[in-house]
């Protein structure tokens, strides 16, 4: 019953982002691409943080190691990123396992799951920051292929392929997270958010759920990581790894809804917009008093509409709207 | 008695937290079809001997055998698909799902289709009678929908041992009662129920056996009707009215 009425509703919305590129162009067209990508990242750390609960503030270490992974393999052996991709994605779950495997193994939970993750992404920002061979704080360019191989080389001269790239990414991940919730998996995550004891004695075996998704999560999300490196054709370890790159893949669905479906799309739809819009208001306040002391104005802004949003929506909006609807249904 | 099978055996278990002793060598035995209970003061030991049991706490000493095989030191999980059901004194619902939602984490312990979970889920919850719950959101749930919903969660796991800690706490008399009828039917329905209760009136009226603990120690097992007579009992726990009985 429920899924009948979304259907149209999906349908028609994905029409409407098909059909996206052919009326949007260059800024419009960036400010899509960047809230799919936020989406996307937001969706992949939805798997873990959202439905398992598990507060990760260091999905930024894979994000980062899907970049730089598909990005040295292509500088030094001319290895092709659609490939590098996968590398790096086995080799960020790989991580994600590692840390995961420690911390459920003994029994971290809450807040010290989330300094550990902290420290995880401060580790792996210190580290590329201090090799030479990773860029160091300079950052990597890539080596730019033009002609028609480009594309076979994930390399394109215009913004609509990146732009269908991240669509279908992000669609493909809703797919499978949509799978996934519906499955004794999404049950068993979720139950373990719930309350993680009283799961384990209903047979939930939690340390081997957490890491399943914690799997999926980093797997994923490292492909974030490689359409980022693509995109800008630079890289640099303080823009995808650390704590603060690791909060604003967080707040995409904190805003939207952790644990749902689609919060966390919706949120990147709402926070990119929101941003873009504050910076524009400083822009013209700044001209209009003729002054230059303004710099970071449309981060107070968008910070203060940052906790607006979480006083008076701690679950997010989708959150909001699913006990509107609950209280109507009583 | 004698010819009934032994479910659980707990044998001479010891449990040390530092240097403070929970339970000094506590032997059990629970036969199947029966309805046990365990009494005694708070800080007894009654609810530790229960974490021992599900795996929340490995034993110092001694072990725990179930359908005559060890079980010791195994996680809560293991346990949980061994067939040892367990509800919690403080209720701990999943408050992000629904209630059936609740209901069908347990049913998938038995499957992983949640199709079936599902059926089995409502299938449970038709037992129970709790058919209009279900669609209440979880946190809107009062304490004795929280209690029901307790036990049809551990019920969907198909458990053949039930370890009920304090189901009737917080419960008004008539709710009580209402408990009372939910537990005989689910023995009759051939689980096998051992539980932790202060409420007496239902421990008297369940049972078939009750145990008495006092500082990690047993200090009587017998029937309900002489549970009341017994001097020691008294003592450390009943107090002098229930001695009129």
């Amino acid at each position: 019953m429920r899924s009948r009425f979304y259907i149209p509703f999906l349908l028609l919305l994905g029409i409407l982002f098909l059909v996206a590129p052919l009326y949007f162009g260059g800024y419009l067209l960036e400010i899509l691409i960047i809230a799919l990508w936020l989406g996307y990242l937001g969706s992949c750390w939805n798997l873990i943080g959202g439905y398992a609960g598990q507060i990760s503030l260091g999905h930024g270490t894979f994000v980062g190691l899907g970049a730089y992974t598909s990005t040295l393999l292509f500088s030094h052996l001319g290895l092709t990123p659609w490939v590098g991709m996968f590398l790096g994605a086995f080799l960020a779950a790989a991580i994600g396992l590692f840390f995961g495997f420690l911390c459920f193994r003994f029994r971290v939970r809450g807040a010290y799951f989330l300094l550990i993750t902290m420290a995880m992404a401060e580790i792996f920002r210190l580290c590329f920051e201090h090799i030479d061979f990773f860029g160091a704080t300079v950052g990597l360019f890539l080596p730019t292929i033009k002609g028609p191989k480009a594309g076979l080389l994930y390399q394109f001269e215009e913004k609509w392929p990146f732009y269908f790239i991240i669509l279908a990414m992000t669609a493909g991940l809703l797919l499978v997270s949509s799978i996934m919730e519906h499955s004794k998996i999404g049950f068993y995550l979720k139950a373990i958010k719930g309350d993680e004891d009283a799961a384990r004695c209903l047979g939930v075996s939690a340390s081997r759920y957490k890491l399943l998704a914690m799997g999926l999560s980093s797997f994923f999300i490292a492909f974030g990581g490689t359409f980022y490196a693509q995109y800008r054709m630079y890289i640099r370890p303080d823009l995808l790894m650390g704590i603060h790159f690791s909060v604003e893949i967080v707040l995409a669905p904190i805003i939207g809804g952790m644990g749902t479906l689609l919060g966390p799309v919706l949120g990147a739809f709402l926070l990119v917009p929101l941003e873009e819009v504050s910076r524009l208001l400083t822009d013209l306040l700044k001209h209009s008093l003729h002054t230059k002391g303004l710099i970071g104005l449309h981060l107070i802004t968008y910070g203060v509409a940052l906790i607006l949003v979480v006083r008076f929506m701690p679950y997010g909006i989708l959150g909001l709207f699913q006990r509107l609807k609950e209280r109507w249904v009583r | 008695m004698g010819s009934m099978k032994r479910l659980l055996e707990i044998d001479q278990i010891k449990k040390n937290f530092g240097g403070l002793t929970a339970l000094l060598g506590v032997d059990l035995l629970v036969s199947e079809g029966q309805i046990k209970s365990i009494i005694g003061p708070n800080g007894a030991g009654k609810t530790t001997l229960f974490n021992v049991i599900t795996g929340f706490h490995r034993p110092s000493e001694g072990r725990i055998l179930f359908r005559g095989k060890n079980i010791t030191g195994l996680p809560p999980e293991k346990i949980a698909f061994s067939g040892i059901g367990r509800t919690f004194q403080l209720v701990k619902p999943f408050l992000n799902m629904t209630p059936l939602e609740n209901v069908m984490v347990g049913a998938l312990n038995r499957t992983s289709s949640v199709r079936e979970a599902y059926k089995k889920a409502m299938n449970v919850i038709k037992f129970l009678g709790l058919e209009k719950k279900v669609k209440i959101p979880a946190h809107a749930l009062t304490i004795e929908d929280r209690k029901h919903l307790e036990l049809a969660r551990s019920l969907a796991t198909s458990p053949s041992l039930l370890l009920l800690d304090e189901v009737m706490a917080g419960l008004n008399p008539a709710e009580v009662n209402v408990m009372i009828e939910l537990i005989r039917k689910i023995r009759d329905d051939g689980v096998t129920i051992l539980l932790i209760e202060h409420v007496m009136h239902a421990v008297l009226t369940l049972s078939d056996e009750v145990v008495v603990v006092n500082y990690g120690e047993k200090i009587y097992e017998g029937g309900p009707q002489s549970v009341v007579k017994d001097p020691r009992v008294i003592e450390v726990y009943l107090g002098e009215e229930y001695s009129f009985l």
